[in-house]
C-alpha cells in the first residue's frame, strides 16, 4: 500500500520537474519492468540535463526532444540504476535488476515511508518471506533472533501462546508490550495475523522513529504491512501447504512407582513417623502418557492481481497444531481481502482481515509436582474413569494432572475483524490529504466445562486426600465473552517538495482519535443435570456473574518535519500532543517532542574510501508518553463482590478493593540514541549499530502498598523511574550480486541490554506466588534489576547432619537471618543474539536460523515441585537425596517439616538460562524450468524447527517467558477466566513449562 | 491550472477548518466515567449503600483468609490444647516452629483485619450527615464495633507491645493517605484506648437485639462484652467487672443437655450467644476474598477434624484436658468437646468411637500419643463420616466469639482479681452448674484457689473455641505449660510435651505474639519485627 503511495508521490514530484522541455528531434518510449512485472513510477532522467519522466502504471514512459548522444538513466528504489545511450533507438525497454544491498529500499515508518539512506532513526526491518519459514501458530515467534533490539520470549511450546516481546529491554513496569500497527491501525498484538499475508515488518526502536505515535510507543513500535495486489498484473493464484508433526524435544528423568514408594517411606522415616506405604505395583510413566507427537498443518490459498485503476489481494489460510501435550492445541483460520482503487485524484486503500483462533490449554501440567507414578492410568471404578491418589499409597495428597487435563473441556475462541479504509486525495503535486478509518474488533470466548468426577474414595473410607481437585461433585461451566473494539479515525495532510534540487522537505500533520471499548460478560455456574449438558441454561447453581463495560479515548495532534540537504544532512523533528481519558482533566494532556539528525558522511566530496561505500551517523533524542492499561486508573470505585451473611441469608457488600491515585499523570520515556549505518566492500557487508539510553520518569508503577492501607490490590501511581541502556548491532554479508551460482546472505545480530533497573521506586513490587504457600521469588526493588529473584544463597552441599540446605551468611554479620536474603538471580539476559543464513545454489535453497540468549537466570519452580513439594511424583534427583547414610549430597532430605526451610526461595532452584538454538532449518527446491503451463512457479521444502538447543538448563526448555497459569493466578477470577499475571514481574519463572516441541514439516508452494 | 489549484486549496482549507472545529468541540469525549461500580466520589448517597459498605467490612473477617480458615490453621492451634502433627509450612505457626519467612499464616489475617479496618474507617468517616440518628446509628455502630473487634485481634495476635519496644501494629483510624504509606507501629495502650473508645460508640449506637434478616449483627451487648473483655485483658479489674456486670441477666445459659448448641449448626444465635460470626454453607469452596460468594467461606472444620479426615494432618488433644474433665467428673461438656474412649464415645454421626475412628486411633498410636480428638467445630455433629463433606466445600456453622458463659467467667475473674472473691464465686458456679450439669459447686474459697478454679473452668467450658492461647499469655502461664519444661508433664497430667510431635517449644518474649510478615515489612520498611523473630 505505502509503497504505491510513494511511487505515486515520486511520480508526481518528477513529473513536475520534467515539464520544462526544449524541442528536439528524437522521441523514445518503452516499458520498464523487473524480472517479472512492469514497474510503475520508475525515475527516468536524461544525464546532465533537467529532462526526465516517470513510468506510468503499466511501466510505460515516453521521452521526447532527445538527441542521439543523450544517455538515459533509469532508477528505482530497490533496484540497480541502468544507463542506456539513446543512439538511434526509438524504443528502449529496460529490465531493472533488484539490488539486494540497496540503501534505497523502501521502509515503512509512521505515516509514510523512507529508505535506509534517508532514515535518521533506529529502524529494523524484516521481510514477510523471512518469517514464513517459522512454523508457529503465533507469527510473533518468527521474530525471535531475526533483528537486533527485539527480544521474544516464548511461553514454552504452547501452540498459539503469546510470547513476551521486549524492544530494547523493559521500559515500563506496568505494560512493556510494543505498539503493534497493522496497515495503519493500532492493534493489541499480532497473534492472529497470518504470516503468509505479511509483506514486511518495520520495528521502530528509538524515540525519534516512534515519536509520531506518541503515547503507547515508548516500548517501540512494530509496523506490519500486509500484502496488496499490484496494478496491471495478471491474475495469480498461490497455494501453500506445510504438513508435518511436532515431537517432544526433551524428556526429564522421573522416578518410577517402586522408587516413589521408597521415597515416601524415606520421607516418613526422616520425619520420625512410623507411617509407611506399600508399593501398589503400579508404575505409570505420566510424562510419556502426557507428551505425544502431534500434527502440524498449514494450508493457504491466495489470489492477487490488478488492472489499470484497481488491484486486489485475497487469501485464506488454515493452521492446525495439535500440540504435544495432552489437552492442548491450536487452530487458526484466516481470511484477508485487500484492495486499492485509483479514482481520478482519489486513492482508496482497503484492508480487511478476519481471523479465528481456537486455543485449548492444558491448565494442569505445571500445577504442583507431576502426577505420582503409582497412580494408575485409568480406574473404571471411579466416575470419570481416572485414578487418583490415596494416602495409604501416595502420601498426603496430590492430584492427577493428566486426568484433570483430559476431563477438562476448555476452548478459547478468539475472533478478530480487522479493517482499515484509507482515502488519499491529491490536492496538488505537493499536498496530499488523507483520512484513515480503522476498526479492530476482537471477541474472545472462553468456555470451560469440568464434568463431575471422583478420583479418590475419600468420602466413603475417610481417606484424607484433599478432594478439592480429586472430587467434583457438581460439574462446572464457565462461559465468558470479552469484546474489545478499537476505532481509529485519523486525518492527515502530507507535504512533499524539493527546492532547488537539494533541499528536500517532507512534512506530515495529523490528528488521531482512538476509541477503545471493552465489553465483557459471562458466568460461572455449577450442576447441570448431566455431564452431556454443557450449556449455561442447564446450570442449577449460579456462582458468579461476570461483566464489565469500559471505554477509553485518546485524542492526539501530531506533526513531523523532515528536511534533507543534498541527501547529506538529514534532520527530522516530531511533536505530538496526546490527551487521554485515562487521566483526569488537569493531567490529561502531554506533549512529546523528538528530534533526530543524520549525516551521510560517504556522500561528502572528500569521501573517497573504496572499501566503505556508505557511512551514515545518526543521533536522536525523543520523549514519549505512556499510560497504564487500566481504563479508569484515576477513578476509585466500590466493587460489590464483598458480601456477608446475616439472618441466614446472603447480604450484598461493597468495598473499595483498589486504591487509586487521582493525580495519576503521563509516564515519560526519554530516549537518546546514537548509531551508524555502513555498507562495505561493494555493498556486500552492511553494518548497523546503535547505543541507546532510556530514562523512564514518573513511571506508572503498580505499588504494593502495605496491607495497612486496607487493600491487597496494587495501587497504580507515578512513583519511580527506570533506567535502561544497551548496545546492539546487525551485520550482514551477501554475495547476491556476484556471478557465482551459489548466492547467500548471512546475518547476525546482537543486543546487549547493559542496564535495566528500577531506580527510586517506593516499595518493592512483588511477583506472583509460586506455590500454595504463596512464596514469592520475583521482586523489583529500587536500584536493582526488574523482576529479579530474591532468596537465600545456599551452599552446594546440604548439611551432612540434617540434610537441610546450608544458608550462606551473605552480609557477613555472623548471623544467618532474613537480612541474608539477597538477589539470587536476574531473568534479564546480558545479551540476545541471532544468526541467519540464506543460501541458494541454482534451484536449491537453504536457510538456517539460530538464536541465543546469554546470561539470564531461570527460577526452576518445576524442579522445586518435583524435588521438594509435599505431593506428587519426583525427579530422579531425589534418589540422591540426603538420608542418614547418604550425607554427601546436594539434594535436601525428603521431609514435610516446613521448619527445615528448604522450600523457601533459594539459589538451589536458580539455574543459568543461557542457550543457543538452531531454531530453524529449511531446504527448498524450486522447479523453475518445469514446462508445466499451468504452474508458474513451484517450490517444495523440508523444514525442521528447534533442531537442537545447547544449554545447561535442567528443565524442558530454557525459553520460558513468564509465569501465568498454574499456581500463579489460581486465586483470581473463576475457572477458565483467570487474571493474567503481569509478565514483567514473573519473568524467568519456569512454573508452567509446556515442553517445547521439535517440528518436522514438508512444504509446497505453487503459483498458478 | 493555477486557478483550479487555488479553488482546491480553498476547498481543502475549508474542509480542514470544519474538521478542526469538529475535533476541538469534541474533547469532552475524554470525560469517560466508570460505570462498573459505585464511585468513591458519591459514597453515602443512600442508606442502602452504607449498609452494603458495612457488610463489606464483615467480608474479610468471615472469609477464608481470616476466621474462615487461616487463623485457625496458624494462630488458634498454637494453644496447649493441640498437639499438632507437623505438615510442611501449614503447621509452622501452630507448632511454634515458624518465623517471618513462613507463608500465609501471619500475612493473611493481618491483611484481612486491616481490610476490614479500612472499610470501617470509610463508613465512619465518609458517611454524610444527611441521615437521622435512628437511621444511621445501627449501621455506624456496627462499623465502630467491628473496628474494635479487628484491633482486638490484631493487638492480641501481633500488637501487644509496650511503648518504646520494637514491633506491634500501626493504628489507623483515618482514610488511606497515598503520600504517607509507610505508617509507624503504635504502642499497645493507644490501641487499647481506641478499642475502648470505639466500643463505647458502638454501645450507644447499636440496638440491644436484631430481628429477621439482621439477626447476627453486633448488638450493644456484644459491644459491652468486648469492652469488658478488653478491660480484663488490660487488667483494669474494676472497669472490667463493672462493664461485664451490665450484661448479667440479659443472656442466659443453655442447659447442659444443650451445651452442644454453643458451637453447632443448630440453634445458632441463641440466648447464650453474645456475638457470633455468621457463616452460611456454600457448596463450592473458593480461596480468596472480594469474590462473590466468598464472604462466609468457613471451612475451619478442616483444622478441628481428626487426622484421617483432614487434608492437613490435624492434631491430637493433649491429655491434660481429658484429665481435667475426668477429675471434675464433667461428662456433659467433655462429651461434646472431646472424642476418646470414654463410655458411649462417638465419632461422626453418632457412630461408636472405636469403629468410626479406628484409623485415627491407629495414627495416634503410631505417633505415640493418646488418641484424643477435638469434637467442637470438627463436623462430627453434621452426619456420618461419609456424609460430611466439608473438605472441598464449607459448612455454614457460626463461630461463637463471645458467649454468656465466657462473660460470666470473665466477670468472676475480674471480681476475684479486684479482691471481691466472694462476689466472684457465684458467677463461676453459675457456669459450672448450668442446668443439668450434675457438677458440684467449686470448693475454692481463697483468691488464689478461685483464680485456679476459673482457669480450669475456662479450660473446660471454652476448650477449642479460640480463647486458651490468649488466656495463657495474659495469665503469664504460656511458658509454664508450653515452654521447654511443661507443667503438664511435671504435674503428671501427661507424659509428653504438648507440642511434642513437632518439637515446638514456647519461648517467652517471643511466642506471645505472631511475627510481622516479611512481605509487609518489605512494603513498609518502617515496621519493626516483633521481639524474638529477628
Amino acid at each position: 500500500m505505502k509503497k504505491n503511495v510513494l511511487r505515486l508521490l515520486i511520480c508526481l514530484v518528477l513529473s513536475l520537474s520534467g515539464i520544462s522541455a526544449i524541442a528536439q528531434t528524437i522521441t523514445v518510449s518503452g516499458t520498464v519492468s523487473d524480472s517479472q512485472f512492469p514497474l510503475p513510477g520508475v525515475n527516468i532522467v536524461v544525464k546532465n540535463t533537467a529532462k526526465g519522466a516517470t513510468t506510468d502504471f503499466d511501466g510505460n514512459y515516453s521521452l521526447s526532444d532527445l538527441s542521439a548522444s543523450d544517455i538515459i538513466i533509469f532508477s528505482y528504489v530497490g533496484y540497480k540504476a541502468q544507463e542506456i545511450s539513446v543512439g538511434n533507438k526509438t524504443t528502449i525497454n529496460v529490465t531493472l535488476i533488484e539490488d539486494a544491498a540497496s540503501l534505497d529500499e523502501v521502509i515503512i515508518v509512521g505515516y509514510g515511508t523512507t529508505n535506509k539512506r534517508d532514515a535518521t532513526s533506529a529502524i529494523s526491518t524484516v521481510k514477510g518471506k523471512d518469517i514464513v519459514n517459522t512454523v508457529a501458530g503465533n507469527p510473533t515467534n518468527a521474530l525471535q533472533g531475526k533483528l537486533s533490539g527485539i527480544q521474544v520470549e516464548a511461553p514454552g511450546g504452547q501452540p498459539g501462546g503469546s510470547p513476551n516481546v521486549f524492544i530494547r529491554g523493559v521500559n515500563s513496569l506496568s505494560n512493556a508490550n510494543p505498539l503493534y500497527i497493522v496497515d495503519g491501525l493500532f492493534v493489541e498484538n499480532m497473534d492472529y495475523v497470518n504470516p503468509n499475508d505479511i509483506e514486511d515488518i518495520s520495528v521502530l526502536k528509538d524515540a525519534a522513529a516512534a515519536a509520531i505515535y506518541g503515547s503507547r510507543a515508548a516500548n517501540g513500535v512494530i509496523l506490519i504491512r500486509t500484502n496488496h495486489g499490484k496494478k496491471n498484473r495478471d491474475f495469480e493464484l498461490t497455494f501453500t501447504s506445510r504438513v508435518g508433526f511436532d515431537t517432544p524435544s526433551n524428556t526429564l528423568d522421573f522416578i518410577d512407582g517402586e522408587q516413589y514408594a521408597g521415597y515416601l517411606n524415606q520421607r516418613f522415616s526422616n520425619d520420625g513417623s512410623t507411617e509407611s506405604v506399600v508399593w501398589n505395583g503400579v508404575n505409570t510413566d505420566w510424562q510419556d502418557e502426557s507428551l505425544k507427537s502431534g500434527v502440524v498443518e498449514d494450508y493457504g490459498l491466495s489470489i492477487s492481481g490488478g488492472g489499470e485503476n484497481s488491484s486486489y489481494f485475497a487469501s485464506l489460510n488454515y493452521f492446525n497444531q495439535d500440540g504435544i501435550l495432552v489437552g492442548s492445541g491450536f487452530k487458526r483460520l484466516n481470511a484477508r481481502f485487500n484492495s486499492q482503487h485509483q479514482i481520478k485524484k482519489f486513492k482508496l486503500t482497503h484492508s480487511l482481515g478476519l481471523a479465528e483462533g481456537k486455543l485449548q490449554n492444558n491448565n494442569w501440567y505445571g500445577f504442583d509436582a507431576v502426577t505420582a507414578p503409582t497412580i494408575a492410568l485409568s480406574n473404571s471404578n471411579f466416575e470419570g474413569g481416572f485414578d487418583g491418589p490415596t494416602s495409604t499409597i501416595h502420601g498426603p495428597g496430590g492430584l492427577n494432572q493428566f486426568a484433570l487435563a483430559s476431563l477438562e473441556d476448555n476452548l478459547e475462541t478468539t475472533r478478530t475483524l480487522f479493517t482499515s479504509l484509507k482515502l488519499d486525495y491529491e490536492i496538488n503535486e505537493e499536498l496530499t490529504a488523507s483520512v484513515n478509518l480503522g476498526l479492530d474488533d476482537r471477541t474472545r470466548k472462553s468456555y470451560q466445562f469440568t464434568p463431575t468426577f471422583l478420583m479418590t474414595n475419600s468420602v466413603e473410607s475417610g481417606n484424607s486426600i484433599d478432594p478439592l481437585r480429586n472430587y467434583n461433585e457438581l460439574n462446572d461451566l464457565t462461559n465468558f465473552t470479552s469484546n474489545r473494539t478499537n476505532l481509529l479515525f485519523e486525518p492527515t495532510i502530507s507535504y512533499n517538495k524539493t527546492f532547488g534540487d537539494k533541499h528536500k522537505v517532507n512534512a506530515v500533520l495529523g490528528h488521531t482519535r482512538f476509541i477503545e471499548t471493552v465489553k465483557e460478560h459471562g458466568l460461572y455456574g455449577e450442576g447441570t443435570i448431566d455431564n452431556l449438558v454443557r450449556v449455561q441454561n442447564g446450570l442449577t447453581v449460579l456462582n458468579q456473574a461476570l461483566g464489565t463495560n469500559a471505554k477509553a479515548v485518546l485524542l492526539s495532534y501530531f506533526g513531523r518535519l523532515n528536511y534533507s540537504y543534498d541527501s547529506k544532512y538529514l534532520f527530522s523533528a516530531t511533536v505530538r500532543r496526546d490527551a487521554s481519558s485515562r487521566f483526569k482533566e488537569e493531567n490529561r494532556v502531554g506533549y512529546f517532542p523528538a528530534f533526530s539528525g543524520a549525516w551521510n558522511i560517504s556522500s561528502e566530496e572528500f569521501w573517497n574510501s573504496e572499501k566503505i561505500n556508505f557511512l551514515k551517523l545518526r543521533l536522536s533524542y525523543g520523549e514519549l508518553g505512556s499510560y497504564s492499561n487500566d481504563f479508569y486508573p484515576y477513578q476509585g470505585v466500590f466493587g460489590n463482590a464483598s458480601g456477608a451473611s446475616f439472618g441466614g441469608g446472603n447480604v450484598n457488600g461493597i468495598a473499595q478493593t483498589t486504591l487509586v491515585d487521582p493525580d495519576l499523570a503521563w509516564e515519560t520515556t526519554k530516549t537518546f540514541d546514537i548509531g551508524f549505518d555502513a555498507s562495505l566492500f561493494d555493498n556486500t557487508v552492511k553494518i548497523t549499530a546503535d547505543y541507546y539510553s532510556k530514562n523512564v520518569e514518573d513511571a506508572i508503577v503498580p505499588i504494593n502498598g502495605p496491607s495497612t492501607l486496607g487493600v491487597s490490590n496494587q495501587i497504580i501511581r507515578n512513583a519511580g523511574s527506570l533506567v535502561n541502556n544497551g548496545f546492539e548491532f546487525d551485520i550482514s554479508y551477501n554475495n547476491k550480486s556476484s556471478d557465482s551460482d551459489f548466492k547467500y546472505t548471512v546475518g547476525t545480530n546482537f543486543s546487549f541490554n547493559l542496564k535495566n533497573e528500577a531506580k527510586d521506586i517506593p516499595a518493592a513490587i512483588q511477583g506472583p506466588g509460586i506455590d500454595e504457600d504463596l512464596r514469592v521469588v520475583n521482586e523489583t526493588r529500587a536500584n536493582a534489576p526488574v523482576g529479579a529473584f530474591y532468596g537465600w544463597v545456599v551452599e552446594d552441599k546440604v548439611d551432612p547432619a540434617t540434610g537441610n540446605l546450608v544458608r550462606v551468611d551473605t552480609n557477613n554479620d555472623n548471623v544467618i537471618d532474613e537480612r541474608d536474603i539477597t538477589q539470587i538471580g536476574d531473568p534479564t539476559p546480558d545479551f540476545t543474539y541471532g544468526l541467519n543464513f540464506n543460501g541458494a545454489y541454482k534451484n536449491l535453497d537453504i536457510s538456517l536460523a539460530f538464536n541465543g540468549v546469554q546470561g539470564n537466570e531461570i527460577y526452576n519452580v518445576g524442579r522445586y515441585y518435583n524435588i521438594l513439594w509435599q505431593d506428587g511424583g519426583k525427579l530422579s534427583d531425589v534418589l540422591d537425596a540426603w538420608t542418614p547414610t547418604n550425607t554427601d549430597t546436594n539434594i535436601p532430605a525428603a521431609s514435610l517439616d516446613g521448619s527445615r526451610g528448604n522450600s523457601d526461595p533459594s539459589s538451589f532452584f536458580v539455574e543459568d538460562g543461557s542457550y543457543f538454538r538452531l531454531k530453524n532449518i529449511e531446504i527448498g527446491y524450486n522447479f523453475k524450468d518445469m514446462n508445466l503451463k499451468m504452474i508458474k512457479d513451484l517450490r517444495v521444502s523440508f523444514n525442521v524447527q528447534n533442531v537442537f538447543v545447547i544449554t545447561n538448563y535442567s528443565g524442558y526448555d530454557p525459553d520460558v517467558a513468564s509465569a501465568n497459569g498454574g499456581r500463579a493466578n489460581i486465586n483470581s477470577g473463576v475457572p477458565g477466566v483467570r487474571n493474567t499475571v503481569n509478565p514483567l514481574l514473573s519473568r524467568g519463572l519456569d512454573l508452567r513449562a509446556y515442553p517445547n516441541a521439535r517440528t518436522f514439516t514438508l512444504g509446497v508452494k505453487a503459483t498458478f | 491550472m493555477k486557478k483550479t489549484n487555488n479553488i482546491k486549496l480553498i476547498a481543502f482549507f475549508g474542509i480542514l477548518a470544519v474538521l478542526a472545529s469538529v475535533v476541538s468541540c469534541s474533547e469532552s469525549i475524554l470525560d469517560q466515567k466508570n460505570n462498573n461500580a459505585v464511585s468513591t466520589g458519591n459514597f453515602g448517597s443512600s442508606l442502602n449503600q452504607i449498609e452494603s459498605a458495612v457488610n463489606g467490612a464483615f467480608h474479610p473477617i468471615t472469609g477464608t483468609f481470616f476466621w474462615g480458615r487461616i487463623v485457625h490453621t496458624g494462630a488458634m492451634l498454637r494453644s496447649d490444647e493441640f498437639n499438632v502433627v507437623p505438615f510442611d509450612n501449614n503447621t509452622t505457626m501452630s507448632t511454634l516452629t515458624g518465623g517471618p519467612g513462613n507463608g500465609r499464616w501471619a500475612l493473611e489475617p493481618w491483611q484481612e483485619l486491616y481490610k476490614s479496618i479500612s472499610r470501617c474507617n470509610n463508613a465512619i468517616i465518609n458517611t454524610p450527615d444527611t441521615f437521622t440518628p435512628d437511621e444511621i446509628n445501627p449501621l455506624l455502630g456496627q462499623a465502630y464495633f467491628l473496628r474494635a473487634f479487628n484491633y482486638w485481634y490484631l493487638l492480641n495476635l501481633y500488637g501487644n507491645v509496650p511503648a518504646g519496644a520494637n514491633g506491634g501494629i500501626p493504628l489507623i483510624t483515618s482514610l488511606p493517605d497515598l503520600d504517607n504509606l509507610l505508617v509507624e507501629q503504635t504502642a499497645a495502650d493507644a490501641i487499647w484506648a481506641q478499642i475502648i473508645a470505639d466500643l463505647e460508640m458502638a454501645e450507644k449506637m447499636l440496638p440491644p437485639s436484631w430481628t429477621g434478616e439482621n439477626i447476627g449483627r453486633p448488638t450493644s451487648g456484644a459491644a459491652t462484652a468486648l469492652k469488658g473483655k478488653s478491660y480484663l485483658y488490660m487488667e483494669e479489674w474494676k472497669m472490667a467487672h463493672e462493664t461485664l456486670d451490665d450484661l448479667v441477666g440479659k443472656y442466659s445459659l443453655l442447659p447442659a443437655n444443650q451445651f452442644a448448641d454453643n458451637f453447632g449448626t443448630t440453634n445458632e444465635n441463641n440466648s447464650e450467644s453474645v456475638f457470633e460470626l455468621q457463616y452460611l454453607g456454600v457448596a463450592n469452596f473458593v480461596w480468596g476474598t472480594d469474590i462473590p460468594g466468598t464472604g462466609t467461606m468457613g471451612n475451619f472444620h478442616i483444622d478441628y477434624a481428626p487426622p484421617s479426615k483432614s487434608p492437613d494432618k490435624s492434631h491430637f488433644i493433649n491429655p491434660w484436658l481429658k484429665k481435667l474433665y475426668e477429675d471434675n467428673g464433667d461428662t456433659a461438656r467433655r462429651n461434646e468437646t472431646l472424642a476418646y474412649n470414654y463410655a458411649g464415645a462417638t465419632g461422626y454421626g453418632g457412630a461408636p468411637f472405636n469403629v468410626d475412628m479406628a484409623e485415627d486411633i491407629t495414627i495416634a498410636n503410631d505417633a505415640g500419643v493418646e488418641p484424643i480428638f477435638s469434637k467442637k467445630y470438627s463436623g462430627m455433629d453434621l452426619g456420618t463420616r461419609g456424609e460430611v463433606d466439608f473438605l472441598g466445600t464449607n459448612v455454614g456453622n457460626n463461630w461463637r466469639i463471645i458467649r454468656y458463659a465466657d462473660v460470666l467467667l470473665m466477670l468472676a475473674e475480674a471480681l476475684n482479681e479486684d479482691n471481691q472473691t466472694g462476689m466472684a464465686i457465684p458467677y463461676l458456679n453459675e457456669v459450672r452448674q448450668r442446668p443439668g450439669s450434675g457438677l458440684a459447686a467449686t470448693a475454692a474459697i481463697s483468691k488464689d484457689d478461685v483464680k485456679q478454679a476459673i482457669i480450669e473452668e475456662r479450660a473446660m467450658e471454652l476448650a477449642g473455641e479460640g480463647h486458651r492461647f490468649f488466656d495463657l499469655v495474659r495469665w503469664g502461664l504460656a511458658d509454664d505449660y508450653m515452654g521447654a519444661t511443661s507443667l503438664h508433664v511435671t504435674n503428671g497430667s501427661q507424659t509428653n510435651h504438648p507440642k511434642s510431635l513437632a518439637n515446638g517449644v514456647f519461648e517467652s518474649g517471643k511466642h506471645e505474639l505472631v511475627w510481622i510478615p516479611n512481605s509487609e515489612r518489605d512494603a513498609n520498611p518502617n515496621l519493626k519485627q516483633n521481639p524474638g523473630y529477628n
